[in-house]
């Protein structure tokens, strides 16, 4: 029960708001609100005939060709994979379980730049997998094969992360009512489990796509970084920051910036609908 | 509750067997193998050049920076972290949801883009670079761009930490304490800080960990500069790019072990604080 | 349909979960699994629904073993303590389920299942709920809906896990005798499994008292409370008191307070501390001469009361038809 002071019509309050207030806002304000507002200065303020040279280079479409195929597939391979170490990881037992839970746990706090050299060793077709591939005339590296594979490395524990605590709160009992009713298992699997995954999924597909779509460090170096075919378009922003072209490397930027934006709206979107439907809105769970 | 199945039938076993192999494989190829080579290719050539590689100055040099850059983003985000912890979970705001949105985005901007947000903001053409300049101070291409692209990055993981458990502890017990008559710094002390202290600590794992392996903001702002500018993952790429693969392999070695300890540390206290959120839900 | 367990064993690892279990239970009846946490109950439910497997033993259906057959085969419907409603399913939808997954051959039109499903929501007075989501229902509802699930396949079993469990005391009272009449009309085959004794003697034809894995008693209700067969279900059916120094478990409403002392071996002097007044009995605490406290209730018509003050000395006979002198010595 709040305690209430006769003294002011607010409800209780603990000490300490006024500092907590100020570092938290002051630290936002210049760390993260100024620069993006810098940003977003810098563009309004570039002529719009650079804006559409920028904008008009094959270049720049060749790479963000290259990047939204690539985060795509990346993420729709994470989709099916995660969503399958998600299941063992929930619902089974077996030998070696707890090193799998670490082994997800790596692509997201190794360094991108020792994934990436580590992948590029791993997929050349000098060594490993990429030799043995190379002999069917697979090449990985320097072709977008081999960005995908560093995307899908990169993405691992996107769809796990989201998928896998949905999975232990539904607990089996769901399951069990159905095989009590006469379900097969495939109708199990498909009527019940899967429809109750699709908005975790979904979030998780897109936080991999996302993050796929502005990768930088693994990718540089299983690419080869060649212009109209394995560039990214994070590669071009830093070369045109190389080049001190700050208006180039601004309006790229935005635009990224506005796509990962519009993929962030769509999946809370549909992952609020999702709960709306199904009433777990404004209605406390029982 | 995770409820494990344990299939009774054939087909269900055989399922189960499937789902596992096929798991092991693909988490074989894409994690296991890359990370093996790496090892064996950084021993590839004995033991000596290994070490060597290990000690040399430049490695070194990026040891310190990378140390300096976790120490700040850890400290300074961490002050940060509880300060918005507090101010969000014990407090009614309007635009609560803005503001933990504004600290969610660190992780949803691409690095390259937060490391060019830096330039923009601080960089020899910025106003504030301008500023700076006269005073001799310069900010991108130092040690000192390599921290505020770090604080960006890691900004996000102790307050999320913290958040999280603070929400669901409730504040009866800094309630009870402010009734009692504790003063303020006590209140702190003594009853907030041994609560939150596994979340607090994870989270600067957390924050650690990342600012250990930052590469793309980094890279940005750092100017490259060999045995200056150069955090860890940066010599990592430096030594690639210079052909000296050996040598790179073997510095990727000393971040896979960081790696690798840290994802254990954290097993560790994640159950820690797991169990302090069901003894707070237990005793509502 | 006739059960007949025999001989059933369970061991999770090497924990012994059901010991030697023999059952027989007649068609129509409805018979209560009763027993405190830990006793086995609730996995001898699932043993009998197949979502567990015996370790060895028989369950035999109408005269056909089925112990190795799956949960699916087994045609018997099986409540959650929680529900385990399809959220993304509506009430509707639920209800349907088990009909919409029947084989192509044996499942009904569209509009045969339409009606079925109606008529069952009707039975359960929740028809206007049919286009609703499980999160918006109550426990109640939940539980009711789960059984209009359960009953559209027909079963000819009906299994429930502590189906009260998760809900309010006047709720679960209300839906208990809901549930008894239910069973008078459909004439099912009925277990459930509770740790409620109060639930337990008041709605069920037979009674199964479990503790650690083994069957103790079984037998009427009124058989149960009046004829225990063992110190433990004489302390697990009522609220008793234990005299220490005599070591017997009497139940208040085994002793006979009198004014005067009595002939009977049994009878001892003791003061009233204290008089409280429970609505439908009166609750009496007193004190024998060696300082047991023990309780004992009188009806509110009892004369005696007129007589009785505070600090009266009175003498207690204890009616040794109704308390239980096991191993101890008066």
């Amino acid at each position: 029960m709040p305690y209430t002071n006769p003294n002011k019509s607010k409800s209780f309050q603990l000490p300490g708001k006024s500092i907590a207030k100020s570092i938290t806002l002051t630290y936002l304000g210049v760390i993260l609100v100024f620069p993006l507002a810098l940003l977003l200065i810098t563009f309004f303020q570039i002529p719009m005939d650079i804006i559409r040279e920028t904008l008009n280079d094959v270049r720049l479409w060749a790479a963000l060709k290259v990047t939204v195929t690539t985060a795509f597939c990346a993420a729709l391979v994470n989709l099916v994979f995660g969503t399958l170490i998600a299941w063992i990881q929930a619902r089974y037992t077996y030998i070696g379980k707890s090193i799998v839970t670490m082994l997800i746990d790596i692509p997201f706090a190794l360094p991108t730049s020792v994934a990436g050299i580590a992948l590029t060793a791993a997929f050349s077709h000098k060594s490993g997998i990429g030799k043995w591939l190379h002999s069917f005339g697979i090449d990985i590296n320097y072709t977008p094969l081999g960005i995908t594979i560093a995307l899908i490395f990169i993405g691992i524990p996107f769809v796990i992360r989201q998928v896998e605590p949905i999975l232990e709160e539904i607990g089996t009992e769901m399951e069990q009512a159905a095989q009590m009713l006469g379900a097969t298992p495939f109708q199990i699997t498909t009527k019940i489990i899967l429809p109750n995954i699709i908005p975790a999924a979904i979030a998780g597909f897109t936080a991999a796509f996302a993050r796929g779509l502005g990768e930088y460090g693994s990718v540089i170096f299983i690419s080869g970084n060649m212009p109209m075919k394995t560039e990214v378009v994070s590669l071009i922003i830093v070369s045109k920051l190389e080049q001190f072209n700050y208006a180039g490397a601004t309006i790229i930027s935005v635009v990224m910036l506005s796509i990962s934006l519009v993929f962030l709206l769509i999946s809370n979107g549909i992952q609020f609908l999702q709960k709306k439907k199904y009433g777990l809105i404004n209605k406390g769970t029982h | 509750m995770a409820q494990f199945a344990q299939p009774k039938s054939i087909s269900g076993i055989l399922t189960k067997w499937a789902l596992i192999l096929l798991a092991f494989l693909f988490l074989g190829i894409i994690i296991v193998m890359p990370i093996a080579l790496v090892c064996i290719k950084a021993f590839s050539q004995g033991f000596e050049p290994y070490i060597a590689a290990i000690t040399a100055t430049e490695t070194l040099n990026s040891i310190k920076l990378t140390i300096i850059a976790v120490f700040f983003a850890v400290v300074i985000n961490g002050i940060f972290g509880i300060s918005a912890a507090w101010w969000i979970t014990k407090y009614h705001i309007n635009g609560k949801g803005i503001i933990i949105s504004l600290i969610d985005l660190p992780f949803s901007i691409s690095p390259v883009i937060s490391g060019m947000l830096i330039i923009l903001a601080a960089g020899s053409k910025s106003t504030v670079g301008i500023f700076l300049e006269q005073f001799g101070i310069q900010i991108i291409f130092t040690p000192i761009s390599i921290v505020l692209a770090t604080l960006f990055i890691t900004l996000p993981f102790t307050a999320r930490e913290l958040i999280t458990l603070m929400q669901s502890q409730g504040q009866e017990e800094e309630e009870a304490a402010y009734l009692l008559g504790a003063p303020t710094w006590k209140l702190f002390t003594k009853i907030v800080l041994p609560n939150i202290l596994p979340a607090l600590l994870y989270g600067s794992l957390l924050t650690a960990a990342r600012a250990i392996g930052e590469f793309g903001a980094v890279s940005v702002v750092s100017g490259h500069i060999r045995g200056y500018t150069a955090t860890l993952p940066l010599q990592v790429e430096i030594l690639y790019n210079d052909y000296q693969f050996i040598d790179a392999f073997a510095v990727a070695t000393l971040m896979l072990s960081i790696t690798i300890i840290s994802i254990i540390v954290r097993a560790i206290l994640n159950k820690r604080i797991a169990k302090q959120i069901n003894v707070k839900g237990d005793q509502k | 349909m006739t059960i007949d367990i025999q001989s059933l064993n369970k061991k999770f690892g090497l924990f012994p979960a059901l010991e030697d279990i023999n059952l027989s239970i007649k068609k129509g009846e409805f018979v209560a699994l009763l027993g405190p946490s830990g006793s086995g109950k609730t996995t001898l439910l699932r043993t009998i629904a197949g979502l567990e497997i015996p370790n060895s033993g028989q369950i035999i259906f109408n005269g056909k073993d089925v112990t190795h057959l799956s949960a699916r085969e087994r045609e018997m419907g099986f409540i959650f303590q929680h529900y385990a409603l399809f959220k993304h399913m509506t009430v509707f939808e639920n209800v349907a389920f088990g009909l919409r997954v029947l084989p192509a051959k044996k499942r009904l039109s569209e509009d045969e299942i339409t009606k079925k499903v109606t008529d069952l929501l009707t039975l359960v007075q929740l028809d206007w709920l049919k286009d609703r989501f499980p999160a918006q229902l109550s426990g109640g509802q939940k539980q009711r809906i789960a059984l209009a699930r359960a009953l559209a396949v027909e079963p000819q079993v009906l299994l429930l896990d502590e189906p009260f469990g998760a809900l309010d005391t006047t709720i679960r009272r209300e839906l208990r005798s809901w549930l008894r009449n239910l069973h008078d009309r459909l004439k099912m085959t009925s277990i459930f499994v509770t740790h409620d004794v109060d639930e337990a003697l008041e709605i069920a034809d037979k009674v199964v008292v479990m503790n650690t894995g083994k069957i103790i008693q079984i037998d009427t209700p009124q058989y149960i409370y009046h004829h225990p067969n063992s110190a433990f279900v004489y302390k697990f059916i009522a609220n008793v008191n234990l005299f220490h120094a005599r070591e017997i478990l009497v139940r208040p409403d085994a002793m006979t307070l009198s004014l005067a002392p009595t002939n009977d071996p049994t009878c001892f002097e003791a003061s009233l501390e204290s008089l409280k007044h429970l609505g439908h009995s009166i609750k009496l605490v007193l004190k024998s001469n060696d300082s047991q406290e023990f309780e004992l209730k009188l009806s509110p018509d009892s004369t005696i009361l007129n007589s009785l003050k505070v600090g009266s000395q009175v003498f207690i006979t204890i009616n040794q038809d109704r308390a239980f002198i096991g191993d101890y010595q008066i």
